[in-house]
């Protein structure tokens, strides 16, 4: 049998299945046909040619292909022709797909094309800014040498009356004193706005700042004629200020005295001298410091002490209770006791540790709380042991204390009859309390007792 | 026979056979050859890829039997394969007619 595949192409994903199979039997028929025609005709011419060979079926198999020409041929032709409609579609997806491909090529190379000179186009412009940022720099250090130099030269000019030339000069102690080097000298307009910068384009006169060289002298400049207020700051943060004057066409040039040396700190310990006999168990005494001021040749001066708080009044607070006994509480600074209650006491504290005398503060903060033991017990008193161990930065020491008195459910201010007292260098502070003040601290205690003899009339 | 003459009116004796019923390819062959006085004997490398080419074009359609343990396939003339037939005569005797005239065959003359 003749192989009609033998010029078919490989078989194909996209080929119909029995394509193949198709043409081969379509052609076979046809083969077979011609073949049997081939048997019939030759049978019948044999007979008269007696031919041997005439009716032997290879024989008309193979005359019969031979008239069919290459079948191998005809079948490739028929599969073709089948499957040209998909060939071509292919040919055409396959070209397709090609020339997208170079468009998408040529498009990243014109993008990375583009992306380079841009880059270059970048780095070209940011050599530039950063020339013209140079020859700004340079422009605008010409301009202020220049306006600087206009500024050198103002005074000397005669018709200028409205700027004049100031200087102070400063010595401790007196005019005749030592030369103070390293003062701050900050003169200011008394009605400058709070907030504004010191060179405010719209004020006239900006703010001048300056350090007294080691001869104690600061130049000003050439400053607008007015009021102004100058402010000095000793390097040990102790400052003062004076009104300054400046005229018209009269330069000014001034002696300050300033204080010699800084501020002495100075242990203290104050003892308070009750009178004779007198149970003070139940009082209250807080301390604090004075506005630490000192007066230097007309000028106060005055201290930024950052151990503002430094005076460390600790408060015992104690709860006593009808038969003598004591419930201590934490040691604690701003501190009051709450017997608004029936039944618990509250110990508060407020946010200034150190102060002594929030005693009615709103911000302070509960940190101790006590159940009462029972109904009918009740607190004729309250003792705050006071010790106070203070450090203060001045000489003389100003103190004043005020002593406070309370009583159940609130506490009483005692007519404020401040009991002030100054000393020197006294280390040891003895405070007498006038025996007023004591008389009025025995009328709150019998009133307290009244309350708690009437509290255990109502229990009883 | 000519074979460029054949070749243009192919397909046309091809519908004109299946417009008679339905046929194969063999027996096609041998009906032309028969009619046509054993003047145009149709060569298998034209015949089978004409009748595929009439088939794509819904001229023709096909189907397949069982002969003698073989499978066969029939072609038969659809509805635009008879228009196409009729057309296609139609411009055949209009060529015929014209040619003949030329030669003057519709008169006698030799």
């Amino acid at each position: 049998m003749f192989d009609f595949t033998a010029d078919l192409p490989p078989p194909r994903d996209d080929e119909p299945a029995s394509l193949r199979q198709d043409i081969i039997d379509e052609l076979t028929d046809h083969l077979e046909c011609a073949t049997k025609r081939e048997l019939l005709t030759n049978t019948t011419a044999s007979r008269g040619r007696q031919s041997p060979d005439s009716s032997n079926p290879p024989d008309a198999y193979a005359r019969a292909l031979t008239r069919f020409g290459n079948p191998a041929k005809i079948a490739r032709q028929l599969w073709l022709d089948a499957m040209q409609e998909k060939l071509m579609a292919q040919r055409l997806l396959t070209s397709l797909s090609l020339i997208v491909a170079v468009a998408a090529l040529g498009m990243m190379v014109l993008v990375w094309n583009s992306m380079n000179t841009n880059q270059q186009l970048m780095v070209a412009s940011l050599d530039a800014n950063r020339e013209l940022l140079s020859q700004l720099g340079d422009s605008n250090t010409r301009l202020l040498e220049q306006l600087a130099t206009t500024q050198r030269d103002a005074p000397s000019t005669p018709a200028s009356i409205e700027w004049v030339p100031c200087e102070v000069e400063l010595r401790h102690g007196s005019e005749d004193g030592p030369p103070a080097a390293g003062v701050h000298v900050r003169l200011t307009s008394p009605h400058r706005p709070a907030g504004a910068r010191d060179n405010d384009p719209e004020s006239l006169m900006p703010v001048i700042n300056a350090t007294t060289d080691e001869n104690g002298h600061v130049d000003l400049g050439l400053v607008h004629y007015g009021y102004y207020e100058m402010q000095l700051k000793m390097p040990w943060e102790e400052y003062a200020s004076t009104d300054v004057t400046v005229h018209p066409g009269k330069p000014l040039s001034q002696v300050i005295v300033v204080p010699a040396e800084p501020l002495r700190p100075v242990d203290v310990q104050v003892r308070v001298n009750w009178p004779e006999g007198f149970d003070a168990d139940d009082i209250v005494v807080a301390c604090w410091r004075d506005n630490r001021t000192r007066e230097l040749e007309n000028l106060t001066w005055y201290s930024h002490d950052p151990r503002r708080y430094d005076l460390s009044a600790v408060l015992g607070p104690a709860l006593i209770g009808p038969t003598g006994e004591m419930m201590l509480t934490k040691l604690v600074g701003s501190s009051r006791l709450d017997l608004g209650g029936n039944d618990r006491i509250k110990v508060q504290v407020g946010s200034d540790e150190h102060d002594g005398m929030p005693l009615d503060r709103e911000d302070l903060q509960t940190v101790d709380e006590f159940q009462i033991p029972d109904a009918g017990y009740r607190f004729y008193g309250i003792s705050f042991l006071i010790r106070v161990d203070a450090r203060f930065v001045y000489s003389p020491l100003s103190l004043s204390a005020v002593p406070y008195a309370y009583v159940p459910g609130t506490y009483l201010d005692a007519p404020a009859e401040l009991l002030t007292f100054t000393d020197g260098d006294t280390t040891e502070l003895s405070l007498n309390v006038p025996s007023k003040v004591v008389d009025q601290i025995k009328s709150f205690r019998a009133a307290i007792e009244a309350d708690v003899q009437s509290a255990s009339e109502k229990s009883s | 026979m000519d074979t460029k003459l054949l070749n243009g009116t192919l397909e046309m004796m091809m519908l004109e056979v299946l417009s008679q019923g339905p046929s194969y390819g063999y027996e096609i062959v041998q009906t032309v050859l028969s009619r046509s006085g054993g003047q145009f004997e149709l060569k298998e490398g034209s015949l089978y890829p004409a009748l595929h080419r009439l088939e794509r074009q819904k001229l023709l359609s096909s189907y397949w039997t069982e002969h003698e343990g073989r499978r066969r396939k029939y072609y038969k003339l659809s509805a635009a394969g008879r228009k196409a037939l009729a057309a296609r005569r139609q411009e055949w005797q209009s060529f015929a007619q014209g040619v003949n005239g030329v030669l003057g065959l519709d008169y006698g003359i030799v």
